[in-house]
Formats: C-alpha cells, sequence, structure tokens
C-alpha cells in the first residue's frame, strides 16, 4: 500500500540545475513511443490492395481520427490530423499501460499531461496569431473591456491546469483504487474488473476527451 | 489528559459516527424511495392495466435504492462493535469521519438512485411497451449512481481500519476526519448528477421516432457522459488517500 | 492536547481545508456534468440524426463546467503540500 505515494526519482546536478527525474515515467514513456513506432512499421509493411485484419484496424482508426478533426476544424484540419492521431493514440496507450503487469502508467505522473497541455497551450496559441495577426490576437484579451485583461490571461493558463490535471486525477484515481482494493482482498478476484474499467473505459474516455480538447481549443481559438 | 478520559472520548466519537451514517444517510434513500412508490401509484391509477409491471418496476428501483442505506448500517455496525477497542483519538476522529463519508454519500447516492427509478414507472405507465429498455437504462443508471458510494464505502473501511499509532498528534486527527468529509460530500454530486442523467436518458427513449431503436445509442452516450461525471467524486477520493496517506 | 504549537495549528487548519475544499468543490460540476450527459441523451431521442455533434458538444461542455472541481482539486493539494505554517 505504501507504494502509491513512493515516487522513483533521480537527481541530476546540470550546469548548476538541479533536475528531478521520475525514471520509471521516462522509461515507460520511451516505451511507449518505441511499441508505437513498431506498431506504424508492422502496419505500413502490411499495406496491400486487398486489406488484411491488421490493415482494417489502422484504416478504421485513421478514417475515424481524420472524421474527427475535419468536423471540429474544417479548413486547417490537414495541418493538424497527424498531431490529433499521434496524440490519440499516445495517451490511448499510456492509459492502458499499465494493464501489464510489472508496468506503470506514464499519465499517472503529473509531469507527462502537464507537458501535452502546455503542448496544447503553445500550439493554440501560434495558431490564433497565425490565423489572426498579432494585433487582434493581443485585442481579444481585452475583450468585453479593457479591464477584464488579467481575468481573461489567467483564463488561458487555466485551460492548461484544468485539461491536465483532469487526465492526471483520473488515471491516478484509477491506480489507487486498483491498489487499494487490491489489498484489501488480497489481490483474489476484483483487480482485473478494475483494471478493464478504469485502465480500458475511463482511460479511453479520458484519452479522447484530452485530444477533443485540444483541437476544440485550435478550433476556437483560429475563428 | 488520563487514559479513561481519552476512551470515552473516542467512544463518544465512534458514537456519533455511526448516528451520522445513518440518521443522516437514511434521509436521501428514504425520500428517493417515497417518490419511487408514489410515482408508480399515479402510473396505476392513470394505467390500472399495467399494475403488476408497475408493482414489480418498483420493487426493482426500491431495491436498488436500498442499497446505500445498507452500505450506512453496515459501517454504523461496525463502528458499534469497534467501540471496544478503540482506545487512542485518532481512533474516534477516524470513526467519526467514517460516519460522515458513508452518511454523506448514502444521502447522495439514494437520492440520485431514485430518479431513474420514478422514471422508469412513469415511463413504463404510459409506453408499457417499452418496460425493457426502461428496466435496463434504469438499474444501469441506478448503478451507476452508486459508485462514488462504493468510493466513499471504501474510504470509511480504510478509516477504520488503518492502524492506528498512539503518538499521532493533531495533524493525523485533522486528516482523518478531513478524508471523512472530503470523500462523503466530494460524492454528493456524481451521484446526483448520474441520477438525473440516468433519468434525462429514459425521457429521451419515449421522445425518439423509433424508441425500439434508442436505446443503443442513447446509453453510449449516457455512458459516455457519466464516465466524465464521476471524475469529480474520483479527485475527491484522490484527495482522501493523499490525506490518509501522507500526513 | 497539550503542546499545539502556532505552526501545527495553521497547517491542521489546511488540512481540513484542503478536505471540504474537495468535498465541497466536487458537488457543483457533479450534478452539472450529469445535467449535460442527461440533456444529451434527451436530445438524441428528439434529434437522433445528431448523435455524433451532441456527444461531442456534450464532451467539451462538461469538461468546462468540470474546470471548477479541477480548481478544487488544485487548491487542495496546494493545502496539503505547500502550506507548511
Amino acid at each position: 500500500m505504501g507504494d502509491i505515494t513512493h515516487v522513483p526519482t533521480f537527481v541530476v546536478e546540470l550546469f548548476g540545475i538541479t533536475l528531478t527525474v521520475n525514471y520509471l515515467t521516462v522509461f515507460n514513456t520511451w516505451a511507449i513511443m518505441a511499441t508505437l513506432i513498431v506498431l506504424a512499421f508492422i502496419v505500413r509493411g502490411r499495406i496491400k490492395e486487398t486489406p488484411g485484419p491488421v490493415q482494417r484496424v489502422a484504416e478504421l482508426y485513421i478514417s475515424a481520427m481524420d472524421n474527427l478533426t475535419r468536423e471540429t476544424l474544417e479548413t486547417t484540419s490537414r495541418a493538424y490530423f497527424p498531431l490529433v492521431a499521434t496524440m490519440f493514440a499516445f495517451l490511448l496507450l499510456c492509459n492502458w499501460w499499465g494493464i501489464i503487469p510489472g508496468f506503470e502508467e506514464p499519465t499517472k505522473d503529473l509531469n507527462t499531461p502537464l507537458s501535452l497541455g502546455l503542448m496544447g497551450f503553445f500550439l493554440t496559441h501560434t495558431a490564433s496569431i497565425r490565423a489572426k495577426g498579432i494585433g487582434l490576437y493581443l485585442k481579444e484579451y481585452t475583450h468585453p473591456f479593457f479591464i477584464m485583461a488579467p481575468l481573461n490571461v489567467v483564463g488561458e493558463l487555466a485551460k492548461v491546469v484544468s485539461i491536465s490535471f483532469r487526465l492526471f486525477g483520473n488515471i491516478m484515481g484509477g491506480a489507487i483504487i486498483i491498489t487499494v482494493v487490491s489489498w484489501m482482498v488480497y489481490s483474489v478476484a476484483l483487480p482485473p474488473f478494475l483494471y478493464a474499467f478504469f485502465g480500458m473505459f475511463v482511460g479511453t474516455v479520458q484519452a479522447f476527451v484530452f485530444t477533443m480538447l485540444t483541437i476544440t481549443y485550435i478550433a476556437v481559438a483560429t475563428k | 489528559m488520563d487514559p479513561v478520559a481519552v476512551s470515552l472520548i473516542v467512544k463518544a466519537m465512534y458514537a456519533l459516527g455511526a448516528a451520522f451514517a445513518v440518521g443522516f444517510g437514511a434521509v436521501g434513500p428514504g425520500t428517493g424511495m417515497g417518490l419511487n412508490a408514489a410515482s408508480a401509484v399515479e402510473g396505476m391509477g392513470r394505467q390500472p392495466g399495467t399494475s403488476s409491471d408497475l408493482f414489480r418496476i418498483m420493487l426493482i428501483g426500491q431495491g436498488a435504492t436500498s442499497t446505500p442505506p445498507t452500505f450506512a448500517l453496515v459501517i454504523a455496525i461496525l463502528l458499534l462493535f469497534g467501540m471496544g477497542d478503540a482506545t487512542y483519538l485518532v481512533q474516534g476522529f477516524a470513526g467519526l469521519g467514517a460516519g460522515i463519508s458513508i452518511g454523506a454519500a448514502s444521502f447522495a447516492s439514494g437520492l440520485g438512485s431514485s430518479l431513474p427509478a420514478s422514471m422508469a414507472c412513469e415511463a413504463i405507465a404510459r409506453q408499457p411497451h417499452l418496460r425493457r429498455p426502461f428496466t435496463t437504462l434504469m438499474l444501469v443508471g441506478q448503478a451507476l449512481s452508486q459508485t462514488p458510494l462504493i468510493f466513499a464505502l471504501l474510504v470509511s473501511f480504510l478509516l477504520i481500519f488503518l492502524p492506528a499509532s498512539p503518538d499521532a498528534g493533531i495533524l493525523q486527527y485533522v486528516a482523518r476526519i478531513s478524508a471523512g468529509i472530503c470523500m462523503g460530500f466530494g460524492s454528493i454530486g456524481s451521484s446526483i448528477g448520474s441520477g438525473l442523467a440516468a433519468e434525462l436518458a429514459i425521457v429521451g427513449i419515449r421522445h425518439h421516432r423509433e424508441p425500439e431503436k434508442a436505446s443503443g445509442p442513447i446509453t453510449r452516450t449516457m455512458l459516455l457522459g457519466l464516465a466524465v461525471a464521476q471524475s469529480p467524486s474520483v479527485f475527491a477520493l484522490v484527495i482522501s488517500f493523499v490525506l490518509l496517506l501522507t500526513i | 492536547m497539550d503542546g499545539i504549537t502556532g505552526v501545527e495549528l495553521i497547517r491542521a487548519a489546511a488540512l481540513l481545508g484542503a478536505g471540504m475544499s474537495m468535498g465541497f468543490g466536487a458537488i457543483g460540476p457533479g450534478i452539472g456534468e450529469g445535467f449535460a450527459a442527461g440533456k444529451a441523451c434527451e436530445a438524441i431521442g428528439r434529434n437522433p440524426d445528431q448523435a455524433g455533434l451532441l456527444t461531442r458538444t456534450m464532451l467539451v461542455g462538461q469538461a468546462v463546467s468540470e474546470s471548477t472541481g479541477i480548481y478544487a482539486l488544485v487548491i487542495s493539494l496546494l493545502l496539503i503540500f505547500v502550506v507548511k505554517g
């Protein structure tokens, strides 16, 4: 039970800056990225005129993501499609990763959702500046009055906080419930069902919500 | 303080916790089951032909609604029988916290799970041929409305069974009771919200052009929406565990 | 109850505040999100062709209304880990 609050870290001194690294998160993230790349190569090697089962699943995924981006972003969907498809696949695998014994979800560490959230933040604002020009972009902060500018800035920053804490809180909560219930029933029967619910179902929904919110923020900012 | 006085205070706190668990926890389910019976009776008055169906659905709905007060009763009995073994002040605070947690959760989840049951009775009285999708949605909604209750039960069990050390200070005292308040009140919103969603989902099937085909897409959307609506109670659970395990 | 220092008292109050912040802060978003989910289901019943659009709008709306709950979570974590008295 004590391992809920235990964080495996090591500390690096780099040019006078102290960096604390959670090596489990780093290892799991790299393992997920490697899995995604290997999967992509497997699918790529099997593309044929008459699609086999692997290609059919991949095409289903790609067309679903394409529809999603098209409906939300309309004209600029082509530019953001690779980001959306990759982000959803990465988050999905992250949230499901804890089902494999011995591995931990990287999204259980706040740093992973926070960095993805910051990426979305910078993307949104660059897209906004590119679509409207810097003048109109800055002018929007004074909407509806000039006095509201600080509130609008706080509101923009709060989006990053809410999008990343939502993912972190849900995955962390699921992991805590699974650990505590396993401790209470001595890992007898319940944990597999809990993994199915919190890992597969909640993990999928939260990955979808994260991706959906990122593209919705971009869509709202460029309009 | 002398040890006799401390153990008396601990016993008093256990009793208070048990009283809060059942006293507060029975309000919601009691009201809910009454409302459920009211809508069943109203439906019978309107459509006497459906009365056997309505009676069955009412009993099923009330059976599911009586799960929350049963959990509250279990915690209250555990507290009352555990009274004799409790010696340290920190256990008293933990017992009070356990009572608050399950009491507030039972209040909300009883109220929440009675909402789809009432609506199902009303809907079956008007469209008796659709009783199968209505009953399914009612049961799914009630089960989801009781998920936060299970979280609260988990926190209550942990509060009661976590080992207590004699040299715990004021921080541990406050952390135990705060974890109970957090989980108990934190589950209110998600429970009532889930009940509301299931109730409105039944309304959705009633308005559908071809109600026989409606339950699939409506249930999917409801499940998706409720997975998001449960997250406030998951956050409350996270804070409760941090309070219990790191302080 | 001997020897409670001022620092301990502040920290204890912060812990109680953390529990109350998350506990009461979760009520509003929970009810609101459930209501949104229910209204989306009702709307799908009336207009089944728009199910995709309705579900997406529901998710985004819920996410926005959940922000207040997330602020409560952030404040609770700050109260637990940052306030040292």
